[in-house]
């Protein structure tokens, strides 16, 4: 997996970074049009794209607020999976912490300077850029803070951080390539995979994407069942060069009992896509056992041992 | 949160299967030497009740196992709260739980009992829930198949609520308007 994450501060130039990344390293930009788009295709009614950075203001639209982020986080991580991305905003930090394979920038600038840009860029009088760059930064200071419960600006967080204050933004994107391709997990990228990958991943030091994940990890500790996370990587779908364009990554194998499991939490009416490729797989490797462990499951499972 | 009860099984159902399990197991096991393990503690209210069912001698003995919880250490791993006091050597024994779900704890009891010699290890579940199962494990008898429920009553609880209801039933959370 390769993803590139962009935190930043609002007017500090980090939208065009990200272009400029994803443009020079032939990744996809995920940015606020990719995810409602995507969010869409899964059959969320458009206007939910505008919770995530709203404050719950009742129990049904918290209920919905956090419906849509379930969804959000597990669209980004399956993208990530099927091909590199440059990750615009949505805590990508947070969501790919520690993860091989990302890397990840913060993009500010001092506040006067974003002032000014903002003034520059929108037509607004000082008063008014001053206005919209403090609400901006409050917003997305909360949207961490309620998703991640961490603060925005924990730098132990980053890779690289970068002052568009001192530096151009074309100056600032040219620093990120040099520090990407110069950073350890991204100097394996170009390592060939076969259609099942046999890197093993062991128990210990496991990096997990999510925390569903790593509490299975700890019930399958618990009950002494050995398991390795995401060891294999089947290719479902080859465009006409032979170039993998689809593959699905099981997130653990029970190598006692020669099973893969694939975990979600999303919601039950948003697994049709995770049950299509899992159906694929089957078809494809007839010999593979595995099973799906759906949300309401993994609740239930929660449940059984009172951690819900 | 607040919960409601369905049923699923009836206190009348309950009684006629089990009586229809002790006969099933008592012809099995007719030339044998039986023990019965209750798996503490869901499974206690089912295992007695059973026992009173069979028509052939058997032993009757308890075992605990510790639950995954929050509380437990990081590194912490299953272990037996509550030992057999019966050799299993050269024994048919017969274990008797409340409920299959993910499989996880039946599969390391079987793993663990295995390891005592006895001349044959099978299972007796009241309620089975192959929906949510993780690892497969052997049920040689079952009572009820369950669809994918949180079941409580006839020994099963909630954070030790409904045990004792005569009923097995669903809890189900109260949709809030």
């Amino acid at each position: 997996m390769t993803v590139i994450t962009i935190s930043r501060q609002f007017g500090a130039g980090g939208e065009m970074v990200a272009r400029i990344l994803a443009q020079e390293l032939g990744y996809l930009l995920v940015n606020r049009e990719i995810v409602a788009e995507g969010l869409a295709g899964l059959g969320l009614p458009p206007q939910l794209t505008r919770f995530d950075k709203k404050v719950k203001n009742s129990e049904e639209q918290e209920k919905k607020r956090r419906f849509y982020l379930t969804a959000l986080h597990d669209y980004i991580m399956d993208l990530a999976k099927g091909q590199p991305i440059v990750l615009l905003g949505r805590g990508g930090q947070f969501l790919f912490y520690n993860q091989p394979g990302a890397f990840h920038i913060r993009v500010q600038a001092p506040l006067q300077q974003r002032i000014q840009w903002v003034q520059e860029i929108f037509h607004l009088d000082p008063k008014g850029a001053s206005r919209l760059v403090q609400e901006r930064d409050r917003s997305k200071k909360r949207y961490v803070r309620e998703v991640f419960n961490r603060s925005w600006i924990d730098i132990e967080y980053f890779d690289l951080v970068l002052n568009t204050g001192s530096l151009t933004v074309q100056g600032a994107a040219q620093i990120a390539l040099q520090a990407v391709s110069l950073h350890d997990s991204f100097a394996v990228k170009e390592k060939p995979k076969s259609d099942a990958v046999a890197e093993e991943a062991t128990g210990t030091g496991a990096r997990f994407m999510h925390p569903s994940e790593a509490e299975l990890a700890h019930v399958l500790d618990f009950y002494n069942i050995s398991w390795q996370y995401e060891p294999h990587t089947f290719a479902l779908q080859r465009d006409e060069d032979g170039k993998v364009t689809e593959a699905l990554t099981p997130d653990f194998f029970l190598p006692d009992f020669n099973l893969y499991l694939e975990l979600t939490t999303q919601r039950q009416k948003l697994v049709w896509k995770k049950n299509k490729k899992v159906r694929r797989l089957k078809e494809l490797y007839p010999d593979i056992n595995i099973k799906i462990i759906y949300g309401r499951d993994y609740r239930s499972l929660l449940k059984k041992f009172g951690l819900d | 949160m607040a919960y409601k009860l369905e049923t699923l099984f009836t206190g009348e159902q309950i009684k006629n299967r089990v009586a229809e399990l002790g006969r099933e197991i008592s012809r099995d096991y007719a030339d044998s030497e039986l023990v019965l393990v209750c798996v503490l503690r869901g499974s206690v209210y089912f295992t007695v009740d059973l026992s009173r069912e069979l028509t052939i001698p058997f032993l009757l003995d308890f075992i605990g196992i510790s639950s995954y919880s929050q509380e437990s250490d990081p590194l912490g791993i299953v272990r037996i709260s509550k030992d057999l006091d019966t050799p299993l050597t050269g024994k048919e024994v017969l274990i008797v739980e409340d409920i299959v779900d993910t499989g996880l704890s039946l599969n390391y009891l079987l793993r663990n009992l295995k390891t005592r010699n006895p001349t044959g290890l099978r299972v007796c579940t009241l309620l089975n829930v192959p929906a949510r199962r993780i690892v497969e494990v052997p049920l040689a008898y079952q009572g009820f198949e369950l669809p994918d429920v949180f079941a409580v009553g006839y020994g099963l609880d909630y954070h030790e609520k409904y045990r004792n209801l005569q009923e097995i039933a669903a809890l189900i959370e109260e949709k809030t308007e």
